[in-house]
């Protein structure tokens, strides 16, 4: 048995395991010492046994149970393939033992106090052997970095030259494995050198991806499915999910909100396919196979992103995957030596574009430039002009701060001050970068029958507004356990849980909305009034004195999840899996203002604040119950190695529970204690909300795949839901996909070296979709179909307290039901040149038929809307193609990778009877999503006789003169108007742009060079739209005379400056302010997401302490945008129209370090 | 190999009860809102649904009222005069939004359920009888020829949906007729808050005094009805004997109090009155008024007669306007009472001396002070408790005085028992029937002629003054064809600002401000006077609406 170690003392290598084993074995002892410090001795027991076939563990427990002898062992030593057959009477338990032992490699000692440790004979260990060799390419050139991994697990890497050692049992086996060649498994015949040589490719074949309900080869799909690893979201930092995934997956529509801490991604699949405004176009999105908020998940646990995007893929899951089903994979514990990891970052982040506004002197200008020009045409005019002392005192300010002031008491009313500073309120609210941490421990491993994972993540983030202090924090423990208890029966838990927390000042200026500076915080207001309390004056929103002086609102979610799984395989080729899900998500919100002073002139107090008074203390409770049950039999077998066959019957339950409670006090009796209870209300406010909603479905697939060739799979799903009336609460819906690949084909064997892959896919699915998005628990949402009276109170005394009232209930249709959405998708994978250019490329059109929306558009008369019911359909095409080549090159040291991603998609309204008139203010047949109908620019008038002579009294009715915008009369009838503002007579308006966001791309970059590596994620829309209209980045004083100026303004019309870019300013010019084409702006973009540079620490080094991985990097996001579009907006916020009313987006730098132990 | 089967049978066990269930599963019923079905049951059902009725009710509060009037030039100009009102595209936000009608409509249809005596049934369709008709009327105003909805209907009733507009005066029969029945049913006394009979006959008065003169003046007949159930319904507030005049003797003080009440409660002026508690429910009117850059117009000040009971143009004891010192001398108290004068205190001891032009205290210099005090409790903001009227007792009596007036009952003991309560109060001279003809106001009312013209050109008058500020004004303007008044150039002056009186103020405070050749200030220096179009006594249905209805047709005179 023994073998000679040609390298390395076999001693020496002996030795070494012994002292761990020792180590692990002297642990436990103490452990089970403490637990036994009682224990008798009774060295001489006896026992009867009767093991037949029996596990030694078993056998070992059985002998604890019959004695008292307690064994001790790691549970590597007793594997499952140890068995023992012993029939004895009265045997000492030391002959027991021996018997028991002598065909293992184990051996017994005993420890005293009845303990008995058993562990691996000196002579096991003799078995293994050091390996050593060099591995290569097909050309001869080394390899560095391949794995190579010994069976049991452990593994080390080949360094510059391509050369490794290991050791393994001489009749082992070793595997090596590198990105972009194909893996081999190589005996290792008790051989001391092997030299490998590795086939470039990758073993895409084999690949296995999750789909609804289960897993399936890659190369046996025949829906269109798109998937994400790991490995695109672990080397970065990420906010949320959402930041990691965005341009990743074509046609997966990532919207990140905000940059304000804590809010969430929406996400969208293929294009917006409803324009029913109770539903969403949101898919469904499951972790762990149950339905969950993606944003409460640390991306650092994330294995693999799935996104199911046509209706055969989807169809599985029936009424709420109509828009598309995103299945996130967290990481699962992997049998072998316990491995921890921890991974974290510090980043630092500023907004990508933060507003300029105008100086004192702008705003005086644009003012009393609007406010000349309403006088002189009659239109809107200032009700609080500045006067000739105004502009005087700000310019003296401006010019001289120091010695001039800046604010002075107000003539018509001396004990305010009227302000005539310079502030640049940006810089005092967002002075600088703010910071925010990430840190991630991760420790799993399984030895025997379990493995486990464990992991704690946390991540917090300051807010950007300084003064408001905020701080979101996310912490996310999960612990995932799976157990092989039987052959035919496994289990697993799954606990996971996300706490969210986010402490931030409250009133009215930085609500929950994201708005993220008052509307109307001029420059000429200083933060401080010239005797040194906070300005404002109770006519201005000081944030700096309501962020400083009034209460903080703090926002805490818990988020528990746990799943039980039991998965039993009776029989050969049949699994069923039944599994229990149970959510409990609490959150809970309690928000406090504190009222505070305000001072005029030489601190004469005038006032309580008055939009944080009275003081008052808000709690908000939410509690949500969810729970699910799926069980499904999966049937798969092979028969004749040709035909291949697999059938998936299951039923999902899924009930949820929503509980909200509210409730406010005023009059605290002390007003800087924020506690609910101390008040001195009479009437403090109470509010609630319950709803319930539950859905079940029976559901089955069949795929068959003859000789790898022609893939077919039928799908068919019957639901039920809670949210329709009885009669039409039930749907089914088919589906069917069929693939072919071609590269298997005997006339393309030829090929075969050039084609590794090449598959046609087509698919035809009707989904229904039950409306309601997740997370809607409003009662109009759960029970649409039941009119509800809504309660409230009105303004008005009775009894010296506010009326309580019921209000009237709205139109509801009695026949509603689900609306269906069918999609055609046809597709082609292919892998070519040595799956060096990889990639798919798929087309569909989506039909939603019957949406729910108004049914018909009827005078007002009738005092309410319309009741909605199916009766609209829109039609949704679209393409999305991705390719990605990979290669290596410089000696196989240079590996590098880079992904196109390209996607559109835009819908049409082919059916809609509620808009007979095809008013534009509403949806039409033929209507293009996206459309922007508007005016036609002609430029300014550059004379009044000009502007006198054309008639636009239908767009404001104010006196036009020069400097105003120009309309085409496009259809001369000799004014400007909006006709009837119907497709038939839209006035002078026509289709100017389209806001749809057009071939919508990603770009990944990959470099891996010696321990180093770069990536550049860039993402972008080439084509899109965006009109400028309403947003008050745009329009000086947009509505009235308190909107707020950006600098850009400036550049305005005078006679002196006729070709300027905006009209002659005015207070709610309406007739400037039209939709037009010379304000249409591009929001096409590319913006480089992440740019991250990092670099391994290489193995020879760390092998050493017996570290697997040290990676450290620097990212930065956000830092580079290519946009066309005007200054003041950022392009991915265009929805929100820009301006301070958003929070804005950040770019950030951060420093990471990942370490695996 | 035993366990394997239980598991087994437990698990298919499960499987088959969860999918029996399914029905009983799906079943799923509001848990926390009202259903139809289970209301209506009781009084109280009643009772809380009317209750949002209430937040209709017409407040006086004072803010911005008037400015579409010649009694007031804003700072900006009031767009609807300025001829720049453009016609709405949708129904929302106008007058032409019907869900409030839908709201009475609904109870109607429903009310019948409870298990109640009839009588308290009637309390309650009074009430929504009383609110509809108000919004009908309020329609009538705004379009003349309305929809008459007075059903519950839905979407597929087609021919209301798609009804033509039914012509004024049959809207406005039937918004008497409900107006009959909520005087018939609404008790005498109400539990706190709610209506009582005194405010529907208030309503009604009001409503058919408006009516009686819009027929008279517009020509179109049958007017006599509404002027005499305005007369009754008047006659029978005064007859209750339960209001009267508040004062407490003081000519100088009383009126001016009478607006910023904190209770008004209890007050005899009070038939109906909008009620604020600490805390409970404020508002922020009194620091609005403080700061609305509002001014009454030059047109506005003059009308308001001397101690003397004669008119500027005519009356010895007129000391000219070159100063507002000077103006206030001899005149009607109310004048002091509604206009910043010299010595009123703005705010807690900062007192006026001369009108506070140039700030965004006022655009004219007339500075409206109804419901405005130098309270700084009051001028907190959201915090004031001052209540508000919704129906005065001073309204009523005018209401008496003009509908007599008009159907020529009117006789002294009228003016004594109406007009001339007002003046007691304020300590001016009797109206008495022979008063002679006031020119100006003739001018201003040529309509007005026969054997009671200087009687009720007078009321106008006083009407004018008592209710200033009020919110009155145009509807008047409107009832009596009088729109044309708008055109007079002093209802968009100020005061005059002689170069001695502009002297005593900072320069940089009046440089920019326009006077015209007699030194009035002009509020509006792009224009001289404003124009006035009969299009604007109606206001255009919203663009949507008639294309949805081609029936509407045709749009408003002058809106097409």
């Amino acid at each position: 048995m023994k073998k000679t170690a040609p390298f390395i003392s076999p001693h020496l290598r002996k030795r070494w395991l012994k002292t761990l084993l020792i180590m692990k074995f002297t642990a436990l002892l103490i452990l089970i010492t403490a637990l036994q410090v009682s224990a008798k001795t009774y060295s001489q027991e006896r026992i009867s046994v009767n093991f037949n076939h029996t596990n030694l563990s078993k056998a070992l427990k059985t002998i604890e149970r019959e004695s008292s002898y307690r064994f001790v062992f790691s549970n590597d030593v007793l594997s499952d393939k140890l068995k023992v057959t012993i029939k004895a009477k009265d045997i000492l338990v030391k002959d027991l033992l021996a018997q028991m032992l002598t065909s293992t490699d184990l051996v017994y000692t005993e420890m005293g106090n009845n303990l008995v440790g058993i562990k691996y004979s000196d002579a096991y260990y003799a078995d293994k052997i050091i390996i050593k060799g060099t591995v290569t390419d097909g050309k001869g050139n080394p390899l560095p970095n391949v794995s190579v991994t010994a069976g049991k697990g452990a593994g080390t890497t080949t360094n510059d030259k391509g050369e490794y050692t290991i050791s393994e049992d001489e009749d082992g086996s070793l595997t090596f494995s590198f990105v972009g060649f194909t893996s081999e498994t190589v005996k290792v015949d008790k051989r001391g050198v092997i030299n490998v040589v590795l086939e470039e490719g990758n073993n895409q074949l084999s690949d296995v991806v999750v789909v609804g309900y289960g897993t399936q080869k890659k190369v046996d799909l025949t829906g269109s499915i798109a998937t994400v690893g790991s490995e695109k979201l672990d080397s970065r930092p990420l906010v949320n999910l959402g930041d990691g995934l965005e341009g990743l997956i074509p046609n997966l529509n990532v919207n990140l909100g905000n940059g304000q801490p804590g809010t969430g991604a929406t996400y969208n699949v293929r294009g917006y396919t409803t324009i029913n405004g109770n539903s969403s176009s949101a898919p469904l999105i499951l972790v762990d196979g149950v339905q969950r908020d993606p944003n409460l998940i640390d991306p650092n646990d994330v294995a693999s992103v799935t996104v199911l995007k046509d209706a055969a893929s989807a169809a599985i899951y029936g009424g709420r995957a109509a828009y598309g089903v995103i299945l996130i994979t967290t990481k699962d514990g992997k049998k072998g030596k316990t491995q921890i990891s921890y991974s974290g970052n510090y980043t630092t982040s500023r907004p990508t574009n933060l507003p300029e506004y105008v100086n004192s002197d702008g705003f005086l200008k644009l003012f009393n430039t609007a406010q000349r020009t309403g006088i002189l045409t009659g239109g809107y005019t200032s009700s609080s002009p500045f006067t000739d002392l105004d502009s005087t005192m700000a310019a003296a300010y401006r010019a001289d701060p120091a010695h001039n002031p800046d604010a002075y008491p107000d003539p018509g009313n001396p004990i305010l001050y009227r302000y005539v500073g310079n502030t640049d309120w940006v810089k005092v609210l967002y002075p600088g970068w703010a910071p925010q941490q990430e840190h991630h421990l991760s420790v799993s491993g399984g030895e025997g029958k379990t493995t486990y994972s464990a992991n704690l993540g946390y991540f917090t983030q300051d807010g950007l507004e300084k003064i408001s202090k905020q701080v979101y924090n996310r912490i996310t423990p999960n612990l995932k356990i799976n157990s092989d208890i039987k052959k035919w029966l496994t289990v697993n838990l799954n606990m996971s849980m996300t706490h969210t927390d986010n402490n931030n000042s409250s009133g009215t200026v930085n609500g929950p909305g994201g708005s993220w500076m008052p509307g109307d915080l001029r420059p000429l207001m200083p933060v401080y009034n010239p005797d040194g309390h906070f300005s404002g004056q109770g006519n201005y929103s000081n944030p700096v004195a309501i962020m400083t002086n009034s209460g903080r609102d703090i926002d805490a979610a818990n988020d528990f999840w746990t799943t039980g799984r039991v998965i039993l395989k009776p029989v050969n080729h049949l699994t069923i899996t039944s599994d229990y899900t149970w959510n409990s998500y609490t959150n809970f919100d309690k928000a406090n203002l504190i009222p505070f002073n305000e001072y005029g002139v030489n601190g004469t107090f005038l006032d309580v604040f008055p939009w944080t008074k009275t003081s008052q203390v808000s709690e908000n409770r939410q509690n949500n119950n969810y729970t699910a049950l799926n069980a499904y039999a999966t049937y798969e077998n092979t028969f004749n190695e040709k035909h291949y066959f697999k059938a998936l019957i299951g039923y999902n339950q899924e009930y949820q529970h929503y509980q909200l409670s509210n409730s406010l006090a005023r009059n605290l009796i002390d007003p800087s204690l924020p506690a609910i209870g101390t008040n001195n209300d009479t009437k403090p406010t109470v509010g609630g909300t319950e709803t319930e909603s539950a859905l079940v479905g029976t559901f089955f697939r069949l795929n068959y795949v003859y000789n790898r060739k022609y893939l077919l799979e039928i799908n068919g799903r019957y639901d039920g839901t809670s949210r329709f009336q009885p009669n039409n609460r039930y749907t089914f819906s088919p589906s069917v996909s069929a693939g072919w690949n071609i590269v298997e084909e005997s006339f393309l064997q030829g090929l075969k070296n050039t084609f590794s892959e090449l598959k046609i896919r087509a698919s035809y699915g009707e989904l229904p979709n039950q409306l309601a998005p997740a997370g809607t628990i409003s009662s109009s949402a759960q029970y649409p179909y039941i009119a509800t009276m809504p309660t409230g109170t009105v303004g008005y005394l009775f009894n010296n307290q506010p009326g309580v009232t019921v209000g009237t209930p709205g139109l509801i249709s009695p026949t509603f039901t689900w609306e269906r959405v069918q999609t055609r998708n046809i597709g082609l994978d292919y892998a070519l040149l040595k799956n060096r250019l990889s990639g798919s490329f798929d087309y569909f059109i989506t039909d939603t038929k019957d949406m729910v929306v108004a049914s018909q558009q009827l005078p007002a008369v009738l005092g309410t809307s319309a009741p909605p019911t199916n009766s609209a359909d829109l039609r949704t095409k679209g393409w999305e193609l991705s390719a990605t080549w990979n290669d290596r090159i410089l000696n196989n040291q240079l590996h590098y990778s880079v992904t196109l991603g390209l996607s559109d998609n835009s819908s049409t309204i082919t059916k809609y009877s509620g808009n007979p008139t095809e008013s534009l203010s509403d949806y039409y047949p033929g209507e293009k999503l996206g459309n922007i109908w508007g005016f036609t620019t002609e430029g300014f008038y550059q004379t009044d006789a000009e502007a006198a002579a054309v008639n636009n009294s239908a767009l404001a009715g104010y006196t036009w003169v020069a400097g105003d915008l120009k309309y085409a009369d496009l259809n001369k009838d000799g004014k400007i108007d909006y006709g009837t503002n119907t497709v038939t007579n839209p006035g002078d308006q026509k289709i100017i742009g389209n806001a749809t966001s057009r071939y919508k791309f990603g770009f990944n970059l990959n470099l891996e060079y010696k321990g180093f590596d770069f990536s550049a994620f860039i993402q972008g829309v080439l084509k899109r739209d965006f009109d400028p209209n309403g947003s008050l980045v745009f329009n000086s004083f947009y509505s009235n005379e308190w909107n707020l100026p950006y600098k850009y303004a400036m550049d305005y019309w005078t006679p002196q400056n006729p070709n300027a870019y905006f009209a002659r300013p005015r207070f709610a010019g309406w007739g400037n302010e039209q939709t037009q084409t010379k304000y249409m702006q591009s929001a096409a973009y590319g913006r480089v997401k992440q740019l991250t540079l990092g670099y391994s620490l290489p193995h020879q080094l760390i092998d050493k302490w017996k570290i697997q991985k040290v990676r450290a990097y620097i990212t930065g996001a956000n830092l580079i945008t290519i946009t066309s579009l005007f200054k003041g907006f950022d392009p991915e916020l265009v929805n929100f129209g820009g301006g301070y009313t958003t929070y804005p987006i950040n770019k950030s730098v951060s420093f990471g370090l990942q370490v695996t132990l | 190999m035993k366990n394997k089967y239980i598991v087994y049978t437990t698990l298919l066990t499960m499987i088959a009860f969860a999918s029996c269930k399914k029905e009983a599963f799906l079943n799923r019923y509001p848990l926390s809102s009202i259903s139809p079905q289970n209301f209506f049951k009781n009084e109280t059902d009643l009772q809380l649904y009317c209750n949002q009725y209430y937040s209709q009710l017409p407040i006086q509060s004072f803010v911005n009222a008037d400015d579409n009037s010649d009694d007031k030039a804003p700072q900006s100009l009031n767009s609807f005069l300025a001829g720049t009102y453009t016609i709405p595209t949708a129904a929302s936000g106008t007058a032409w939004d019907f869900s409030f009608i839908r709201t009475c409509n609904f109870f109607l249809a429903n009310y019948s359920k409870a298990d109640i005596s009839d009588s308290i049934k009637n309390t309650y369709v009074g009430e929504t009888l009383f609110f509809r008709a108000m919004d009908f009327w309020n329609k009538v105003k705004a379009f003349g020829d309305v929809p008459y909805i007075n059903t519950y209907i839905t979407d597929t009733s087609k021919s209301m949906l798609f009804g033509t507009r039914m012509p004024h005066k049959q809207v406005m029969d039937s918004v008497l007729k409900d107006l009959n029945f909520a005087v018939a049913h609404i008790p005498v006394s109400a539990p706190d808050g709610r209506l009582n009979k005194y405010d529907a006959l208030a309503l009604k008065a009001r409503v058919c005094l408006w009516e009686g003169t819009y027929r008279k003046y517009f020509g179109a007949g049958d007017e006599t009805p509404f002027l005499q159930a305005a007369s009754d319904a008047a006659e029978q507030i005064m007859n209750s004997g339960l209001f009267s005049i508040y004062t407490t003797g003081h000519p100088q003080s009383d009126y001016y109090n009478l607006f910023i009440q904190e209770e008004l409660q209890g007050n005899p002026e009070a038939i109906m009155a909008m009620r604020y508690l600490p805390v409970v429910l404020t508002n922020n009117v009194d620091r609005q008024l403080g700061q609305a850059g509002d001014g009454y117009s030059k047109d506005f000040a003059r009308s308001f007669l001397c101690t003397d009971g004669l008119p500027t143009s005519v009356s010895p004891l007129y000391k000219g306007d070159d100063s507002l010192d000077a103006e206030i001398k001899n005149r009607d108290p109310r004048f002091a009472q509604q206009i910043a004068t010299r010595g009123f205190d703005f705010l807690n001891g900062d007192i006026i001396t001369l009108p506070r032009i140039g700030t965004t205290v006022t655009s004219t210099g007339y500075q409206p002070i109804k419901g405005r005090s130098s309270s700084f409790a009051a001028w907190n903001a959201n915090q004031s408790i001052y209540d508000f009227f919704i129906f005065r007792y001073a309204e009523t009596l005018l209401i008496e005085a003009e509908a007599t007036a008009e159907l020529g009952t009117c006789t002294q003991t009228t003016l004594d028992n109406t007009i001339n309560k007002l003046r007691d109060r304020v300590g001016m001279p009797h109206l008495m029937m022979n008063v002679a003809v006031d020119p100006a106001l003739a001018a201003k009312f040529p309509a007005v002629t026969g054997s009671f013209q200087n009687i009720i050109l007078e009321i106008r008058r006083e009407r004018r003054i008592e209710l200033g500020s009020e919110g009155f004004r145009f509807d008047d303007l409107h009832r009596w064809k009088a729109g044309n008044l708008i055109n007079n150039p002093e209802t968009i002056l100020g005061v005059k600002l002689l170069p001695s009186v502009k002297a005593q103020y900072p320069p940089s405070q009046v440089s920019g401000i326009v006077l015209d050749a007699n030194n009035y200030i002009r509020v509006y220096p792009s224009i001289t006077a404003r124009s006035w179009n009969d299009k604007m006594y109606l206001y255009p249905i919203p663009i949507q609406e008639m294309t949805l209805n081609p029936n509407l047709q045709p749009q408003n005179p002058g809106w097409q």
